[in-house]
């Protein structure tokens, strides 16, 4: 009996189209016309073109031709300091992101002018801008206000220039669901008006805004009921804080669990912040001083702690991350801050067992290479662990490079052989010393791994060598 | 307890349940009839293609059954298959599409994945020409359209 091909279904050729990259489905479209049908929407439902690029190919994805397939754009991601040039209704748009790398030219503007396009697609759910002020005018943020679908705006390294146009700016925002701004500037210190009301707004990020003011800022936060996410970032601490840990402490965010803050805040501001959650999943401390009196107000949030991001926290210590390890049931994700291996070695059990993202570094004696094998052996038991990284801490005495885990099989590293989701490893800012066999066994028992960081052997030469048996199997390394 | 599967050519295959349940078209089977001990008649499937099929249910009889991940990204990669699927599926094509079709029939999705990821790892790296030799497809473009086709989409192209 002559096999009919699974080729001819159209749900098994749908099946495979996911697994191809575009080079290849660039290829099927042009097998025959119901290839053509099946793969032609894959290739064209994630569009991003630079217009500076110096890749000759990819100057021709010009406007024309990404009008031409306006019906099955689903994501544009546009960096060209003329967006206005790419205007047309794409009726599946949802996500847009413009961006430029330079200014445009004051002559061109009218025709750069992305107003249309934001006017022109009403289905847009998520915009996303970078640079471009120049754009950003009154006309513009009403058209980003009469988009009925929009839920999250997303603003960075651009401002906004004129003080008339920041009303209506804050205008179109009322009806978002994730806000965030960074590196932002306003053209003038006036802050939001207090009449507006966010009601679902529940993801806020103020990273680096300027020319709005602490207090400003804080009266804007208290204007977002819903906030469960907030990023707030300043460039240095200031009352702010204080006000924002009593707010908190009233339960006016009765859904915020997830908070991230920098700029070396002390021990004695984080502490009634951390104590005044009434549930914390998330906690980003950039920077800040978390000691013994905050940490101790971090306790009562271990049985909800998801994840926990420390980096350059100069007071965490080897005891405290080992805490966590031991007490954080629900702990995802953890990074930043050193263990010594001793420490950890002598404490009891790991039971964070849905880890997916680990990245610290653990500190070996010169007398305690024995214990490596141990460290190997708790790390085996995050078995759903997706991303290590172990150069998480840069030492005052070594400045950089550190003694860290010895990412060898001689050392216990097949241990590891348990973690089947591997995809990112970084042992960026270590020493290593891998061979041959070390890598393979890498390459051949994590089939998910995707991207290398860091060296894998301190001689560049061996480092080269180990770095090709790697890319031969699509790994990504540097 | 052991569930007969009858193929197309009426070889009888015993099987533990558990195995046979890795296809979910039997599971339920299985669970409308409730307890039985009549055979089960499989007949799109033929006994060689059956064999095969069993032999890879019975390797994977104690999988965990798949959950979609809703954080993973979308972005799905095909060099990840393990190493005994690997070697289950090193067959000839007409093999490879018959266990496609069974698993598509059978719904034994994780089958269903390995061959498709199968069937990309062969498309990858080969241009329109060496995938109809590749798979007997008929080109039913003019020239003209073609080359169209491939002017419009040479951005995507780069390696």
């Amino acid at each position: 009996m002559a096999v009919v091909s699974p080729l001819d279904l159209p749900e098994i050729r749908l099946r495979i189209g996911d697994y191809l990259s575009k080079p290849d489905l660039a290829q099927c479209i042009c097998v025959c016309k119901v290839w053509n049908e099946s793969y032609l929407p894959f290739l064209w439902k994630e569009i991003s073109v630079t217009s500076d690029s110096v890749f000759e190919r990819l100057r021709t994805l010009t406007p024309e031709v990404i009008r031409s397939h306006r019906e099955l754009v689903q994501v544009l991601s546009i960096v060209d300091m003329y967006p206005g040039k790419y205007k047309a209704n794409y009726p599946r748009l949802n996500s847009l992101t413009l961006g430029a790398n330079l200014p445009p030219a004051r002559e061109r503007i009218s025709e750069g002018d992305p107003t249309e396009l934001i006017k022109q697609n009403p289905s847009l759910t998520h915009l996303t801008l970078t640079h471009l002020n120049v754009y950003l005018l009154a006309n513009f943020w009403k058209e980003v206000s009469n988009l009925p679908r929009l839920q999250s705006l997303k603003l960075s390294l651009t401002s906004i220039d004129d003080e008339s146009h920041i009303r209506v700016f804050w205008s179109a925002c009322t009806n978002l669901e994730v806000l965030s701004l960074m590196h932002f500037n306003f053209a003038a210190n006036i802050g939001v008006d207090s009449r507006l009301a966010f009601p679902k707004l529940r993801s806020l990020t103020l990273d680096l805004v300027k020319n709005f003011d602490q207090m400003k800022q804080l009266y804007f936060i208290r204007q977002c009921p819903q906030l469960k996410e907030l990023v707030w970032h300043m460039e240095c601490p200031g009352h702010g804080h204080t006000l924002l840990a009593e707010d908190i402490g009233r339960n006016l965010w009765p859904h915020l669990d997830t908070l991230s803050l920098g700029c070396n805040i002390s021990d004695e501001a984080l502490d009634p912040i951390i104590k005044g959650m009434a549930r914390i999943r998330k906690l980003d401390l950039l920077r800040c001083r978390l000691g013994t009196l905050s940490f101790q107000s971090l306790r009562h949030h271990f049985s909800t702690l998801a994840k926990l991001i420390l980096w350059e926290c100069p007071v965490v210590t080897s005891i405290m991350l080992r805490e966590v390890l031991c007490s954080c049931p629900l702990l995802e994700e953890l990074k930043g801050g050193y263990i010594l291996a001793r420490d950890a070695v002598d404490g009891g059990p790991w039971i964070c067992r849905s880890m997916k993202t680990i990245h610290i570094c653990f500190i070996f004696r010169s007398d305690e290479q024995d214990l490596q094998p141990l460290i190997f052996e708790r790390l085996s038991h995050f078995v759903q662990l997706r991303n290590l990284g172990l150069g998480g801490w840069v030492s005052p005495v070594t400045k950089g490079f550190q003694e860290t885990l010895d990412f060898r099989l001689e050392s216990g590293l097949g241990q590891l052989v348990t973690m089947k989701n591997i995809n990112h490893l970084s042992l960026y800012r270590t020493t290593q010393a891998l061979s041959e066999e070390d890598v393979r066994w890498i390459s051949s028992n994590w089939r998910q791994l995707e991207v290398v960081s860091g060296k894998l052997n301190h001689r560049m030469a061996i480092c080269d060598a180990l770095e090709n048996i790697l890319r031969e199997r699509g790994v990504r390394v540097g | 307890m052991p569930v007969t599967l009858v193929s197309l050519d009426n070889e009888n295959y015993v099987v533990d349940k558990e195995v046979a349940e890795r296809s979910i078209l039997i599971k339920n089977m299985l669970e409308d009839v409730g307890e039985t001990d009549s055979p089960i008649p499989l007949p799109n499937v033929t006994s060689t293609v059956l064999k095969k099929v069993i032999e890879y249910c019975e390797h994977h009889r104690n999988d965990p059954i798949q959950v979609p991940d809703e954080t993973d990204d979308p972005r799905k990669r095909s060099n990840d298959i393990e190493e005994w699927d690997m070697k289950f599926m090193q067959v000839d094509q007409e093999m490879l599409f018959e266990i496609i079709l069974a698993a598509n029939y059978l719904d034994i999705k994780p089958l269903l994945d390995v061959g498709c990821k199968t069937v990309a790892n062969i498309i990858k790296g080969k241009t329109p020409e060496e995938i109809r030799k590749a798979f007997n497809i008929v080109n039913d473009f003019t020239p003209e359209e073609e080359a169209q086709i491939r002017k419009e989409n040479e951005w995507a192209e780069d390696r």
